[in-house]
């Protein structure tokens, strides 16, 4: 008989060292973890997001605005932020996301925790924010590097 | 030389063809494997193919099994550029023929040796 994994805890800490591995190795920026699990300013500019989908499934989002966004995107790819359009910053974002949820997969494969990743996916706009029920666990955290500031958010579902 | 990358996300796509620009090579840009086909079809010679795993419509892996079964094109190395990491998936991408993996995230460096690699340590 095969005995069912499960988390009672969300592994937050292996989803926030795959984003500073992320941000350092594709732009140079090394990010601080500045508060996990306080209250945060929830409402974005960009969000990217992934589901996390197996038996323990979860919805994985990397929120910020565009003056954060768009110093990483420009230190990944080497154009001024000034000429960054609001595609290139929805794409780095996104891109970042997909590659938190492929290093934190291959991370929790080694504790048996196996999950499939769906397409990344980008919610914009003026103030987006990511409603869950309220019973739904989750983990949020807030990093930093002087001004460019990031939250990353992994709700159970 | 000319060298093609195929990478949904605009921002994968400038981080090589800079990288690319930098050895003093030039490089074209395709979306989806589909794109990249009628690319290469229409193109002049494509040296190296920069390819990611995970796009909508044809994939990476599709892609590869397609160009390595083609007379035309079989010999053009290939480097996969993905998040797939895990080790069946570098298998499978080692059987159907790529020549080098790389994982994001990477860093520039990184992406820079195996491009030199890739081409016997030839720079311009």
């Amino acid at each position: 008989m095969i005995e069912k994994q499960t988390y009672e805890v969300i592994p937050g800490q292996v989803f926030v060292a795959a984003l500073k591995e992320s941000v350092e190795r594709m732009s140079g920026f090394v990010l601080n973890e500045v508060s996990h699990n306080q209250e945060l300013d929830s409402r974005h500019e960009i969000v990217g997001a992934m589901l996390l989908q197996g038996e323990n499934a979860m919805l994985l989002t990397l929120a910020a605005d565009k003056s954060s966004a768009a110093p990483i995107v420009s230190f990944m790819t080497g154009i001024e932020t000034e000429a960054l359009d609001e595609q290139m910053l929805n794409d780095g974002i996104t891109e970042l996301i997909n590659m938190v949820g492929g290093s934190a997969r291959a991370d929790l494969e080694a504790s048996n925790y196996k999950f499939i990743l769906s397409v990344p996916f980008t919610l914009v706009g003026q103030a987006v924010k990511v409603e869950v029920k309220k019973r739904t666990d989750s983990f949020h955290a807030e990093l930093a590097c002087d001004e460019i500031k990031l939250i990353l958010r992994i709700y159970k579902l | 030389m000319r060298m093609l990358t195929i990478d949904d996300s605009a921002v994968v796509r400038r981080i090589i063809s800079a990288a690319v620009e930098v050895l003093g090579h030039e490089c074209v840009e395709a979306e989806s494997g589909q794109d990249a086909l009628n690319l290469l079809a229409g193109s002049d010679k494509i040296e190296l193919i920069f390819l990611d795993w995970n796009m909508p419509g044809m994939n990476g892996l599709e892609f590869l099994k397609t160009i390595k079964k083609s007379d035309q094109f079989k010999h053009i190395p290939v480097i996969m550029v993905t998040t797939e990491n895990m080790p069946e998936s570098v298998i499978e991408a080692v059987k159907a023929g790529v020549s080098q993996y790389i994982t994001k995230p990477f860093s520039i460096e990184e992406l820079m040796k195996k491009i030199v690699d890739s081409l016997g340590g030839e720079v311009n």
